[in-house]
């Protein structure tokens, strides 16, 4: 297994599910499209988190080497997953206080 | 709702309606939402054991940390397809709108909201845990094993911001209903 690959994979999932929730917040008809996949648009986000891992994590497979630094990645991941936090997090906060 | 309405007959249709909805609700928690829980803890718990596994390791303790992690991702999973299932048919069509309704919507429009996608990021930082773990030497790589820990340390602290927006959301329901029961029949 790539390790690199891996991680990147859920850096780009992980950001992505927050970017997915607050543009799926702010546009009705982009919420009704993700709702359209599965029926549900969380559930929807939720795999398309999935495929994002295993999608990204296939191609940059093929790019990458076995190289792979744990404590730079390992960085790069907490920082990913405590900006989603914030971003998601900040928006919900932000949108109950100014509706 | 009739539009034309005098004062009298609106109390009445609205007492009506938290009649027609207190019938309809029950105020006990959904066996499911227990499931939930304990699947969300022990797969919290699981990567509590892989830290402590790890903090002094050796081979036995990195093949016990390797199964901790295994069970932690297979817990979280688990959680998440019950929790997702509860969520999408009961929670939502029952009880998000009695949680907006009442006096702590916040239950919903800031916690729920937050809980909901914040657990989207657990799946994925536990199969990072358990692809580092099974794919590197953390005896012989201390770098992969303190990024182990800290990879661990931040699922335990995303599951215990879990389990406490989950009291948060429970509180705001209960309030809800509280404040239906307290409608003058």
């Amino acid at each position: 297994m790539k390790l690199r690959a891996l991680f990147h994979a859920g850096i780009a999932s992980m950001l992505l599910t927050a970017a997915l929730t607050v543009w799926g917040e702010l546009s009705a008809g982009f919420k009704t499209l993700l709702t359209g996949v599965t029926g549900h648009h969380w559930v929807t986000k939720g795999v398309i988190s999935l495929v994002v891992l295993a999608g990204v994590y296939a191609l940059l497979s093929l790019v990458y080497d076995e190289r792979f630094n744990a404590e730079k990645e390992t960085r790069n991941v907490l920082l990913s997953a405590v900006l989603a936090g914030i971003v998601i997090s900040g928006f919900f906060v932000w949108h109950f206080l100014s509706a | 709702m009739p539009i034309n309405m005098s004062v009298y007959t609106l109390t009445e249709y609205i007492n009506g309606s938290f009649k027609k909805l207190r019938a309809r609700v029950n105020p006990m928690p959904h066996g499911l939402i227990g499931l939930h829980a304990f699947l969300g803890e022990f797969g919290i718990f699981a990567f509590l054991w892989l830290f402590v596994e790890l903090l002094s390791p050796n081979a036995q303790r990195v093949r016990r940390a390797k199964i901790a992690a295994a069970l932690g991702t297979l817990l979280l999973f688990a959680a998440w397809l019950i929790g997702g299932y509860y969520y999408v048919t009961y929670y939502g069509p029952e009880v998000k709108p009695i949680i907006k309704a009442g006096p702590q919507p916040v239950g919903h429009s800031v916690f729920m909201e937050v809980k909901e996608h914040i657990f989207l990021l657990l799946p994925v930082l536990s199969l990072l845990t358990l692809g580092l773990l099974m794919h590197t030497d953390v005896l012989k790589d201390d770098s992969s094993r303190k990024a182990a820990l800290l990879l661990s340390m931040l699922i335990i602290l995303i599951g215990l911001s879990m389990a406490g927006m989950g009291y948060v959301i429970s509180t705001s329901f209960r309030a809800a209903l509280e404040g239906m029961h307290a409608v003058p029949a």
